[in-house]
């Protein structure tokens, strides 16, 4: 049964300021979706969780041993996909992949077999062949994704992973994702809210560098409950609403706006109860720690 | 479009000054100013007349600094600056250039002018050590700034808008870029050293051939030292001379530069602009890479594919959960694989490079010994100079370094990985030596040319781990290649089979090599 468990990590570059700051959770199989605005410090949290930069506090344990002391343990098992990575050009799919499983340690049958059913898997088979330099960036993406899962990794971290996706291939990215969580934990950083409402079964809210919540989306999204209106403004009156409210959606109708608003009570008379949103429920938090700070 | 040659000059002077690596630079500048100005009673000299070398008054310290400056930096200078161009790939801004109204004359210019101001600042570093390195000898403590800074103004300054102009080129022509431009370009110097040696005067104005203008002053030198010591015969030497004795001085008061004399060097510099504009007319603003990238993909029959094949997972045939779960292996992952991976890596996308390394390789086996040593053998390990030049650094370039740092064993399995694949090729292109020296016996040599096989990639990898390109290896390995091998200086000549030595001294050296890849990798993943 693997667990991961962060305690009290932080990452601090020049001693003054902090990238990441004083995080715990911990994690056993599941999706756990990683939100936050960009600077939030998810992709610092990320690459030390990948075993890249070693926190300066705290620790991050995988399966009972400390992933800044014994970093292989974890490294043999885990699949990392980063925000920004490269490809050789010149490699096909089918190269690349076999040259990042023997870095892996993946050799021989196993790692045939393997890779012939990745490329299935991102059905990269027609291309396969072809160097990577003339590949779009989806097609680089669904090679990315394939490396990540080489090792059968039983944690899984993918940063940012739908930036540069169009939107049905980032549907189908968030499934794939879905797919494989089952018996391993996948960790998932976005700023794009869809991208996680229907793939994680835990939410995670960074901002500064802090986690605000972490929470299932149920959980979530009974704490709004009654704190989500809708009311109809004139144009003339919008921009004076969002000074005083805080507006999670504008749509345009005939007769104004149509505004979505988070508020304990109210906000005016014809307003009426919607039902809220993940999109609700983090801009909220982000909106309250804001407020705080 | 003068404000925009401005503005785009600025800000690409900004960006590259600003850089770690240009601190650096300015302490190799001043270090280079201290070597060029020895102490009287020192064992070397930089500039020597005979056995008679000025008296260090500001006139000589200016004139000799900025010659030997301007050699040496004439080398170096260009590699130094040759990535105007690149920092706008790298940075990834150069498709938002090419969609601005900027024209192409503009955008080059801009940036010969950046490489010009970077090279000037460089210039002024040097002239300011040349002036505390006069008063530090104290032979003569009168500062002439008119003296000190001319030779500066008038040699070196022309030289690196030429070098400016130059660099632009070798960026902008595709063939010219990378490791085949740098060969050309240290070919191309070596060249104009020589060809500056004895200059070709058109008219009064232009000494062609010599863009050093190294002609002036040693003229002006060798008349007043003439007129000083009858006796000297003429002759003189630049560069690093060892003296077995003390240098007697005769002063010398600078060269008298007079307007046909300035005309001919201002005239480098308008040339130099002229080059510059010219490089404009082949400059594809940014859309280079996509021609070639097309012309690649022509070539390899290869297509994007667009349109719903291409969708994420159109014809889905499998799902994650029918893939074959894998057990994590315990133990070490075995090498050979790997090792077989980083040889195809390196050698992936060489086709045309690898008839040419077999011709290399069976010319050591069939040629007769002598001429093997002589030439063959120097260039079947020059040959792999882009291959090795890529070692250590390859995964910053292609940026997989996030992949490959977060594999199991990620510092010493890869990076022995592709050391040991380096070292591979320069045993397999050089094989025919080998096996030569066996065949006879020489146990001796045969063990100068495996130090010599294993000392090039451990130099390769190191430069590469360190610096993150492949220039610096490119600068070194050229420099000690034809210093060395090619004209046989004593101890660069790595390839001097009949010397013994050389087993210790490079084994020495790949140790340290090695231990710095090791350590700059170590620093890199600690970042």
């Amino acid at each position: 049964m693997m667990e991961l468990y962060l305690e009290n990590v932080s990452k601090s570059y020049d001693r003054r300021s902090w990238a990441v700051q004083k995080i715990s959770l911990h994690m056993k199989s599941g999706v756990l979706g990683l939100l936050g605005p960009n600077g939030a410090g998810k992709s610092t949290l990320m690459r030390m969780l990948a075993t890249l930069t070693k926190p300066s506090e705290g620790k991050i344990v995988w399966n009972g041993e400390d992933i800044a002391r014994k970093p292989n343990r974890l490294r043999k098992v885990l699949g990392y996909l980063p925000q920004d990575f490269g490809i050789y050009p010149n490699l096909n799919a089918v190269e690349f992949l076999q040259y990042m499983a023997s870095v892996k340690g993946l050799t021989g049958k196993t790692a045939r077999l393997r890779i012939d059913e990745l490329i299935q898997l991102v059905n990269l088979t027609e291309a396969c062949r072809r160097p990577l330099g003339g590949y779009s960036g989806g097609m680089k993406q669904r090679v990315g994704i394939a490396q990540a899962l080489l090792n059968d990794p039983q944690l899984l971290i993918v940063d940012e992973p739908t930036v540069g996706l169009d939107p049905e291939e980032r549907v189908r990215f968030r499934n794939l994702l879905s797919d494989l969580a089952g018996e391993r934990i996948v960790i998932f950083s976005t700023h794009i809210v869809s991208d996680i409402e229907s793939t994680a079964t835990t939410i995670a809210v960074m901002q500064k560098g802090t986690l605000l919540t972490i929470s299932d989306p149920e959980s979530m999204l009974g704490n709004m409950r009654g704190k989500v209106w809708e009311t109809m403004v004139p144009s003339s009156q919008l921009e004076e609403v969002k000074k005083h409210w805080l507006i999670s959606g504008v749509v345009r109708r005939t007769e104004g706006f149509q505004v979505r608003v988070i508020a304990e009570a109210s906000p005016s008379i014809g307003a009426q109860p919607a039902a809220p949103t993940l999109e609700d429920a983090y801009l909220s938090f982000i909106s309250y720690a804001g407020d705080r700070a | 479009m003068m404000a925009s040659i401005y503005q785009i000059a600025k800000a690409d002077f900004l960006e590259r000054i600003r850089r770690r690596g240009f601190l650096l630079t300015m302490f190799l500048t001043i270090l280079c100013s201290y070597i060029f100005s020895p102490p009287r009673d020192g064992k070397y000299v930089t500039l020597v007349f005979d056995r008679y070398v000025g008296l260090y008054n500001s006139a000589w310290m200016g004139t000799s600094v900025a010659v030997s400056f301007s050699v040496f930096f004439s080398l170096i200078g260009f590699y130094f600056i040759s990535k105007a161009v690149d920092v706008d790939l790298k940075a990834r801004t150069g498709q938002i250039i090419a969609a601005s109204p900027v024209s192409k004359s503009t955008y080059v210019l801009g940036k010969y002018f950046s490489n010009l101001s970077i090279l000037c600042v460089i210039v002024a570093i040097t002239m300011l050590s040349a002036l505390v390195m006069q008063l530090v000898r104290g032979e003569d403590l009168t500062v002439d700034l008119w003296a000190l800074a001319s030779p500066f103004l008038f040699m070196t300054l022309p030289l690196v808008a030429l070098i400016s102009a130059i660099a632009i080129w070798f960026e902008i022509i595709p063939k010219l870029q990378g490791t085949l431009g740098n060969a050309v370009y240290f070919v191309f110097w070596i060249l104009t050293v020589f060809a500056s040696m004895k200059p070709v005067h058109l008219g009064n104005f232009v000494t062609f051939t010599d863009p050093f203008g190294r002609a002036i002053p040693m003229a002006s030198i060798a008349a007043a030292l003439k007129e000083q010591f009858p006796g000297y015969n003429g002759e003189f030497s630049q560069g690093l001379t060892f003296l077995d004795e003390k240098a007697q001085s005769f002063i010398w008061q600078g060269v008298d530069w007079s307007w046909p004399m300035i005309m001919g060097r201002v005239a480098w510099i308008a040339a130099s602009i002229v080059l510059a504009w010219i490089a404009s007319l082949f400059f594809h603003r940014f859309r280079e890479k996509e021609t070639r990238h097309a012309a690649n993909l022509k070539n390899r029959k290869t297509v994007v594919m667009t349109g719903p094949q291409a969708a994420f997972d159109a014809d889905f045939t499998l799902t994650p959960s029918s893939l074959t779960p894998l057990k994590p292996k315990a133990g070490r992952a075995p090498f050979l694989p790997l090792l077989r991976s980083e040889l195809k890596l390196m050698l992936s996308g060489r086709g045309m490079w690898l008839w040419g390394a077999a011709a290399l390789m069976l010319s050591c086996y069939l040629l007769p010994l002598d001429a093997v040593k002589r030439f063959a053998w120097p260039l079947a390990w020059l040959w792999p100079l882009a291959i090795w030049s890529a070692m250590g650094s390859r995964e910053r370039l292609f940026r997989t370094e996030e992949l490959l740092f977060s594999s199991p064993g990620r510092l010493s399995r890869q990076l022995h990985a592709t050391w040991f694949a380096g070292v591979l090729l320069a045993v397999l292109i050089g094989s025919g030596l080998a096996v030569r020296l066996i065949a006879e016996g020489e146990l001796t040599m045969l063990a100068v040319w495996a130090i010599g096989a294993i000392f090039v990639p451990t130099l390769a990898l190191a430069c590469g781990v360190w610096s993150g390109s492949g220039k610096m290896f490119e600068i070194i390995y050229l420099s000690i290649w034809y210093i060395g091998p090619l004209n046989g200086l004593p101890v660069l000549n790595f390839m001097d089979v009949s010397d013994g030595r050389l087993i210790y001294i490079y084994s020495g050296l790949v140790l340290i090599f090695y231990a710095a890849a090791i350590l700059g990798r170590t620093k890199r993943l600690n970042e």
